[in-house]
C-alpha cells in the first residue's frame, strides 16, 4: 500500500500540475464569491467559500488518480497483482488526503485574506475540522472516482454521485468553520466536529469493505 | 373553504404524478412485449432454415 | 420469487385498491377539519405516508444492494432497481406535495425545515442513482457501482438526519415542529394517518412487483436476444 501511496505522491511532485491547477481553481471560486458579497463578508460566507473551493477542486482532484491508471492500465496490474483492495483504496485515499491538504494550506489562508477575518487563535481547531473534512471528502470521492472513470458520461457523473452524499460534511464543515472563523467558542462547534469523525469513520469503513465490488473484473 | 384551490392541487398532484408512472410503467411493457415477439419471429425463420 | 410474486401480485392490488377508496373517505368525510390550518392541513394525510414509502424504498435499495454484491443474482439487482425508481416517484411527490401544504399556511412555497431538507437530499440520492443506471452505460458492472451507491446512500441517511437537525437547531426557523403533528388530537386523524400509511405501504409493494415483473420479461429478451445474435 504505502508503495502505491509513494509512487501517486512521487507523480505529484515531478509534474506538480495537479496541484497547482487545483490551487488556482480554489483561487478563483473564492474570487467569484467575493464578486458576488461585495460589502462586509462574514464568517458564514467565509466559510461557505472556503468550503465550496474545496469540494469543487477536490472533486477535480479526485479523478485524477484514477484517470493516470486508466491511460496506462495500471489498475489491471494492480488488481490482479496479490494485493488486497482495501489497500488500494487506502493508498488512493490517502493520496487524496495529501494533495487535497496542501490546497486547503492554500486556499485557507486565501480566505482568512479575502473575507477579513480573524479566527483569533482558533487555528488548531480549524485545523482539525479541515482535516476531517478532508479525510471524510477523499473517502468519498475516491471510492466513487473509481466508479467514475469506469463508466459513459463521467465528468458530470463523479459530481453527481459525490455532492448528495457529502452533504452532511458540508454542513458540518462551513458550520463549524463559520463559528472558528468568526467569534464562536469550541463548545459548540464540538457537536459538528462529533458529526465529521462519524461522517469520516463510517465512509472509510464502506470505502474499505466496498472498493473490492467497484475494481473487480 | 378558503384553502380549497390547494388541497385540490395537493391531490391532483399525486395522481398525475402516480399516472405519468404507471403510463410509462406500460409503455415499456408495451415495447418489451414487443421485442419478444419480434424475437419470437427471428427465432422461427432460424429453425425454418 | 416467483410463486410468491404470483399470489401476493393478485392480492395485493385486491387490498390496495379498496384500501385507498378507505383511506379517502376517511380523509374527506371522517377526519374533522382541523382548527388551526383549515381543511388544507388533509394534504397531510398523503404527504406523510408517501414520506414513508420513500423511506422504506431507501431502505429496500440497500438491503437489496447488499445481497446482491453478496450473491451476485441479478434478481436482487432488479429488486434495488424497481424500488430505486419507485421510490423516487413517491420521495418527489413528498417534495410536490410539500410546498402546496407550506404555501397557505406559512405564505412560503419552501421552507428549509429539517424534514424536507432531508427529502430534498434523499431525492438527489435517488437521482444519482438512476441517472447512473440510466447513463452509467450497459455493461453489466454498472449494476455494482449502483449498488455500492446504493449501500452507501442508506448509510448516509442517519448522518444527513443528524446534520439537517443541527443545521436548523442552531438558527431560528420559520417551522419548529412538523404542523399538524404536535396536535394529532383527535384519534380519528391518528388512525386515518396510520390506515393511509399502510396503504402507501402495500401501494409501494404492487409497485414493485408489477416493476419487478417488467425488468425480469426485459432481462430475459436481453438473455435470449444475445443467444440468438451472440455478439
Amino acid at each position: 500500500m504505502l508503495a502505491i501511496l509513494a509512487k501517486d505522491l512521487r507523480i505529484e511532485l515531478r509534474t506538480r500540475e495537479g496541484v497547482s491547477s487545483l490551487a488556482v481553481l480554489g483561487l478563483l471560486v473564492l474570487l467569484v464569491f467575493q464578486f458576488a458579497f461585495p460589502e462586509r463578508p462574514t464568517p458564514e460566507a467565509a466559510a461557505a467559500a472556503l468550503w465550496l473551493a474545496f469540494v469543487l477542486a477536490g472533486t477535480i482532484g479526485a479523478q485524477r488518480t484514477f484517470l493516470l491508471e486508466r491511460e496506462n492500465a495500471c489498475m489491471h496490474g494492480l488488481v490482479t497483482a496479490p494485493l488486497d483492495p482495501a489497500m488500494i483504496f487506502v493508498a488512493k485515499m490517502l493520496g487524496n488526503v495529501v494533495i487535497l491538504t496542501v490546497l486547503q494550506f492554500i486556499v485557507v489562508p486565501l480566505t482568512v485574506v479575502f473575507f477579513n477575518v480573524t479566527p483569533t487563535g482558533h487555528l488548531g481547531w480549524l485545523a482539525v475540522v479541515c482535516f476531517l473534512g478532508n479525510v471524510g471528502f477523499s473517502a468519498v470521492t475516491t471510492l466513487f472516482a473509481a466508479i467514475s472513470v469506469r463508466i459513459r458520461a463521467r465528468e458530470v457523473m463523479l459530481p453527481l454521485l459525490v455532492l448528495p452524499l457529502v452533504s452532511p460534511l458540508l454542513i458540518a464543515a462551513v458550520k463549524a468553520s463559520a463559528r472558528l472563523l468568526g467569534d464562536g467558542s469550541v463548545a459548540e462547534v464540538s457537536v459538528w466536529i462529533q458529526v465529521l469523525a462519524a461522517f469520516d469513520v463510517i465512509f472509510a469503513a464502506s470505502g474499505w469493505l466496498l472498493f473490492e465490488y467497484v475494481v473487480r473484473e | 373553504m378558503e384553502n380549497f384551490p390547494y388541497l385540490f392541487s395537493a391531490y391532483a398532484i399525486v395522481w398525475i404524478v402516480l399516472f405519468v408512472y404507471l403510463f410509462s410503467l406500460d409503455r415499456r411493457g408495451r415495447r418489451a412485449e414487443h421485442d419478444l415477439e419480434e424475437l419470437r419471429k427471428l427465432l422461427r425463420a432460424k429453425e425454418a432454415k | 420469487m416467483k410463486r410468491l410474486g404470483s399470489w401476493t401480485g393478485r392480492l395485493l392490488p385486491l387490498l390496495v385498491g379498496p384500501g385507498m377508496l378507505g383511506s379517502l373517505y376517511l380523509i374527506f368525510m371522517v377526519v374533522p377539519t382541523e382548527r388551526v390550518q383549515g381543511i388544507v392541513q388533509r394534504i397531510f394525510y398523503f404527504h406523510v405516508p408517501a414520506a414513508w414509502a420513500a423511506f422504506l424504498g431507501f431502505f429496500v435499495v440497500a438491503i437489496a444492494s447488499s445481497l446482491f454484491l453478496w450473491s451476485g443474482r441479478a434478481a436482487y439487482d432488479r429488486v434495488a432497481r424497481a424500488a430505486a425508481e419507485i421510490g423516487m416517484v413517491f420521495c418527489t411527490l413528498v417534495l410536490l406535495t410539500g410546498p402546496i401544504w407550506a404555501r397557505p399556511i406559512w405564505g412560503a412555497w419552501w421552507t428549509w425545515d429539517p424534514r424536507l431538507t432531508m427529502t430534498m437530499i434523499l431525492w438527489t440520492i435517488y437521482a444519482a442513482y438512476l441517472l447512473l443506471r440510466a447513463f452509467g452505460g450497459a455493461e453489466e458492472a454498472v449494476a455494482r457501482y449502483a449498488a455500492v451507491l446504493g449501500i452507501v446512500g442508506a448509510l448516509d441517511i442517519p448522518l444527513i438526519m443528524i446534520s439537517v437537525r443541527l443545521w436548523r437547531g442552531i438558527h431560528p426557523s420559520v417551522i419548529t415542529a412538523r404542523p399538524g403533528e404536535g396536535g394529532l388530537a383527535d384519534p380519528s386523524m391518528r388512525f386515518t394517518l396510520l390506515f393511509t400509511g399502510l396503504c402507501f405501504v402495500l401501494l409501494f409493494a404492487w409497485m414493485l412487483l408489477v416493476r419487478l415483473r417488467a425488468l425480469r420479461v426485459e432481462d430475459e429478451i436481453e438473455a435470449v436476444h444475445s443467444r440468438i445474435h451472440p455478439a
